[in-house]
């Protein structure tokens, strides 16, 4: 057997694999009569688990893909399943990769970040994050819609069994509305694909969801399926709101504040990156390349959509006086500018979404983590409590400011990068509307200020404040983990842009060819169709050399 | 040569004639405690129970060694009959063996009734049907009394009783009215085209239809069946659930193949659609506000016949195929689900409400992965057979054109969704004080394992293309479908 072809099957199914391996060891241990293995065994198996994930991801994925490819790389068929046009299919594009590589790295951060507040159970829990960290995998690498479904479904589970369980106050109520919303989702989703599946069959005489052409398997792909501009419109709907029940896009985000505030960090830091990328990617890879012309109708739509969220949960987050809702609605608002970078359907604009998905998912989840600090030592995570905190944790104060920093797209961090493409993006196809973008981030970098300022700035006012203990050295390490990538993306994003830039060309040229009316690509006066691609190149390499850009050429 | 219906009746009377030779007559003096007679039932029950299933294994192979009269169809359905008889049969002990009844009787009492549906899966007489129909009902009315101890018991009794009265009522009318248009009583009268009187013909077809979606739990007819699950022992309602609804969809899968192409058979489509709409919604939404666990799996029962029936409408097609595969599905999740409830309510706190159900994934962590399990395969959850099945009905919905149904379908799956949604919750939340923890006993684990296993097996490997035993089972639909089309 060839390791290196089954790299991704191997990595997405290691984690649940060894949850079950586990499971089976401590069951055989009792049924022998032995006792079963400690907590700490499975705590530190889990945890080694994740990080092998992680290795595997770094040395199998990251260093074997090729940037200068187009299309999905190291695909694989796991079965032939036919019966439905099913089957397991894997692939990766830049895209599906660097959220890979950020959701393995974030799995063990989650972890060790929720170790304390795990109480009990512990091996049901470690079960949990194993499963998780499968199926979110699963998510990234399907190339086959019915899979995506699978994985999609099965990430629930894993996710509400954390909140139910290990979640804090409020986790009946956060669980039940996330429940129900991803059940409409759900169904949504499968409308769609029950819809495709029936033209597959008539036009092609297969019934497939594959989004590849795989030789062995059907031969034929979803994007061989042609559908109606009528049919198009009210599919690329039920999908965007299908897939926008997880984003969360507005209006369809109310779960979110609730799911945050009760679920324990580990389980925040994972809802605020990984569950909102596979979304993300839903709509990147299969709702513009399976509708590019209700995608480009409903382009100023979702524009709209996206800015009025920014706006709407900039200005919620203003009035919140409990500090996981306000990053909660951080991340709704973010989520809406990352909408509003793939709604101007160009290459720096789908790319700036990426990246900025990618970059405030880490900064967020770090300040999950931190918040998860705070109320450890405070007891609360209520604003008015805190004040002048930069003086007994000097540490925490640092670490917060550089994930504040990163939000509101300072420079050097990871959040400018990703605001700068969309701003640049949205220039070129929703200028008007990038006006208001820029207004909003203004609101947006006051709260997150204003709350930096009301935490550790000012003199220490209240007693509880006083005296209080600065990170410990694990704590340190996973806010490092973290600040590192958002500082690397910041000062030299290229090796990202280099692998997202082909994703996002690829997502661009399907649509290209199966929109009726050609894409606009910006370029109409710059000398015809053909210069598009090459002109939004040299617009997304910062700071490389001739040779790069000759290469890409 | 004698058929599984003669071999299942056989091994009904020989339970009790086993049962009658074997009894001990107890001495006035020692009167036996409650303990005692809990040992005594089960050991009896076990002893019954082993010449039951012998007396179903024998019948399989009578099954299959009369080939002449059975059809791939047929063979299917009594094996999935049978099957489920095994089922009942191991979950039963556990009501024996609280010594809430002796086994003789409610052991003959499930032959008897199995019986009765595997003469009517392969009957081709209208009336032969009919009797067949209440051979396999009556036993069952009785079996939902049989817990005297619960006045619920004898009140969901007589629900059941009245609501098999009027089913009976009106499939008797339209076997009348068929007879009164054709002249016969074969089942094949129903495909005739030209008959002296149309109009005769067309009410008493639809009547026959009707009575048998009467017995079928689709809405309207449904009132009975939510107080069945709540009076009636958990062995009684999974024989409910799996093999006497799976039964009666059988037969109308049946006869929608004898009436298609047919005029009539248009006009029924519109009526199964229509109920099973109705159903659906009706079914699930209900489900939504149930407080007792019981009431809330009937009425996801409901909700699942409504599937059934819009399986129906597309029954020639790939909607036939699907029926069953649902059938198999819906029957296996609501058995796994009720072994879960008899096993949490061996102590006198019995677990009836979903509130009961906080803690347990603390207490009894295996079990609330089982419980969740078998409620997500109910409500079509991926992953699942239970989805697997959800996907087969809505693909044939798809194929057939059938764009509203489809959508009715999704809306359906979203409030069963939510529904089952509230009970595996409930598991999450830490239970209010220490009540008495029960462990599963032998016959249940058994019963567990057994759906868990098939449930997880058949959800997963159509997707993996894992191939086996999911082979065989979908082979077997395949030509169990194929062989009522030749038969067409």
């Amino acid at each position: 057997m060839d390791y290196a072809e089954h790299i991704l099957s191997l990595i997405v199914a290691l984690p649940a694999a060894a949850a079950l391996v586990l499971l089976g060891t401590g069951l055989l241990l009792n049924f022998i009569g032995l006792r079963s293995l400690p907590e700490v065994v499975w705590r530190t198996l889990g945890l080694g688990v994740t990080l092998v994930t992680f290795g595997l991801v770094v040395v199998g994925l990251v260093f074997g893909f090729d940037p200068e490819m187009l299309g999905f790389q190291f695909v694989e068929v796991v079965g032939f399943g036919d019966r439905f046009g099913a089957g397991m299919r894997f692939g990766i594009d830049g895209i599906a990769l660097c959220f890979m590589a950020s959701t393995a790295g974030l799995v063990p951060i989650a972890m060790l970040a929720s170790e304390r507040e795990v109480k009990g159970s512990v091996r049901s829990w470690v079960m949990t994050c194993l499963f998780l960290e499968t199926s979110l995998l699963g998510l990234f690498t399907s190339v086959n819609f019915l899979s995506f479904i699978f994985f999609w479904a099965t990430s629930l589970l894993p996710i509400l069994l954390w909140m139910g369980r290990w979640g804090g106050l409020g986790r009946a109520r956060a669980a039940s509305r996330m429940w129900t919303i991803e059940s409409i989702g759900l169904a949504g989703l499968l409308f769609v694909a029950f819809v495709l599946r029936e033209a597959s069959l008539d036009q092609l005489g297969v019934a497939t969801f594959d989004l590849v052409a795989i030789p062995g398997a059907s031969g034929v792909s979803l994007l061989d399926v042609s559908v109606s501009k009528l049919d198009q419109g009210w599919l690329f709907f039920v999908l965007a709101v299908s897939l926008g029940t997880r984003l969360p896009l507005v209006p369809l985000h109310f779960w979110l504040p609730a799911a945050h505030a009760a679920a324990p960090t580990g389980l925040s830091v994972l809802l605020a990156t990984g569950f909102v990328q596979a979304a993300a990617l839903g709509i990147l890879r299969y709702a513009l390349p399976l509708f590019p012309d209700a995608a480009i109708a409903a382009g100023p739509a979702l524009s709209v959509v996206g800015i009025v969220a920014f706006v709407y949960a900039s200005l919620i987050a203003l009035v919140q006086k409990e500090l996981k809702r306000l990053v909660a609605y951080t991340c709704v608002g973010y989520v809406g500018f990352a909408v509003f970078g793939i709604s101007t359907l160009n290459v720096q604009g789908l790319t700036g979404a990426v990246v900025q998905l990618l970059t405030h998912g880490v900064a967020t989840a770090g300040l999950f983590i931190l918040i998860g600090t705070l109320a450890l030592r405070r007891g609360t995570t209520d604003v008015a409590a805190f004040g002048g905190l930069a003086k007994p944790m000097p540490v925490c104060a640092f670490f917060f400011a550089v994930m504040v920093f990163s939000l509101i797209g300072l420079p050097l961090l990871g959040g400018f990068v990703g605001d700068l493409f969309v701003l640049l993006g949205s220039l070129e196809t929703r200028r008007e509307l990038s006006v208001v973008t820029l207004m909003a981030m203004v609101v947006a970098a006051s709260y997150l200020l204003w709350v930096q300022r009301r935490i550790f700035l000012g003199p220490v006012d209240k007693p509880g404040n006083r005296g209080l203990i600065d990170l410990d050295r694990i704590e340190r390490t996973l806010l490092l983990a973290m600040t590192i990538p958002i500082v690397f993306v910041g000062v030299y994003p290229n090796p990202i842009l280099r692998r997202v830039e082909p994703a996002v060309l690829e997502i661009l040229n399907q649509m290209d060819q199966r929109a009726t009316p050609k894409l606009p690509t910006g370029s109409e006066g710059e000398g015809g169709d053909e210069g598009a691609i090459e002109i939004e190149v040299v617009h997304l390499t910062i700071g490389l050399g001739p040779d790069d850009m000759g290469r890409r050429q | 040569m004698m058929s599984p219906a003669h071999v299942v009746a056989a091994g009904a009377l020989a339970v009790l004639a086993f049962d009658l030779f074997s009894r001990s007559q107890p001495s006035p003096a020692s009167q036996p405690v409650e303990g005692d007679l809990a040992r005594a039932n089960a050991l009896s029950g076990i002893r019954l129970g082993s010449v039951a299933v012998f007396a179903l294994a024998a019948s399989l192979a009578a099954a299959r060694r009369t080939d002449a009269m059975f059809d791939d169809f047929s063979f299917f359905a009594v094996a999935f009959v049978l099957l489920s008889g095994f089922l009942v049969l191991s979950l039963s002990l556990t009501h024996f063996g609280m010594a809430r009844s002796r086994p003789a009787e409610p052991i003959a009492l499930v032959l008897f009734s199995l019986a009765g549906m595997a003469s009517a899966i392969h009957s081709d007489h209208l009336l032969g049907l009919m009797l067949a129909i209440e051979l396999a009902w009556l036993p069952v009315v009785a079996l939902i009394s049989i817990d005297s101890r619960r006045l619920s018991s004898s009140e969901s009794s007589l629900k059941a009783f009245f609501a098999h009265v009027l089913a009976s009522i009106i499939f008797a009318h339209g076997v009348a009215l068929v007879f009164a248009a054709t002249g016969s009583l074969d089942l094949s009268s129903l495909s005739l085209e030209l008959v002296a009187r149309p109009m005769l013909f067309d009410v008493g077809v639809t009547l026959i239809v009707l009575g048998l979606l009467a017995r079928a739990v689709v809405a309207p007819f449904h009132p009975w069946s939510p107080d069945v699950h709540e009076g009636a022992p958990s062995f009684v309602t999974a024989h409910i659930v799996m093999a006497l609804q799976a039964t009666t969809f059988f037969v109308l899968l049946r006869i929608s193949f004898i009436l298609s192409p047919g005029e009539i058979a248009t006009r029924l489509t519109s009526l199964l659609a229509v109920l099973g709409c109705l159903g659906l919604v009706w079914g699930y939404a209900m489900a939504q506000v149930q407080m007792g666990l019981r009431r809330l799996v009937g009425w996801l029962g409901v909700g699942q016949a409504g599937f059934f029936a819009l399986a129906l409408v597309e029954a020639t097609d790939a909607g036939g195929p699907a029926l069953l595969l649902a059938l198999f599905a819906a029957g296996i999740s609501a058995v796994g689900v009720l072994a879960i409830l008899s096993s949490l309510s061996h102590h006198e706190r019995a677990c009836e409400h979903v509130g009961d159900l906080a803690g347990m994934m603390q207490e009894s962590p295996i079990r609330a992965a089982l419980l969740a399990l078998f409620l997500l395969s109910l409500g079509g959850f991926p992953g699942t057979v239970g989805f697997v099945a959800r996907v087969e009905i809505l693909s044939a919905l798809e194929h057939g054109g059938h764009r509203v149904l489809l959508f009715a379908g999704l809306a359906g799956t979203v409030l069963a969704l939510t529904a089952v949604g509230r009970p595996l919750l409930a598991m999450l939340r830490p239970a209010a004080d220490e009540s008495a923890k029960s462990r599963a006993l032998s016959n249940e684990q058994f019963v567990l394992a057994l759906c868990a296993a098939a449930i997880l097996y058949f959800g997963i490997a159509p997707v993996f293309r894992i191939e086996g035993v999911a082979d065989v089972l979908f082979d077997s639909i395949e030509a169990a479908v194929a062989s009522l089309r030749v038969v067409r």
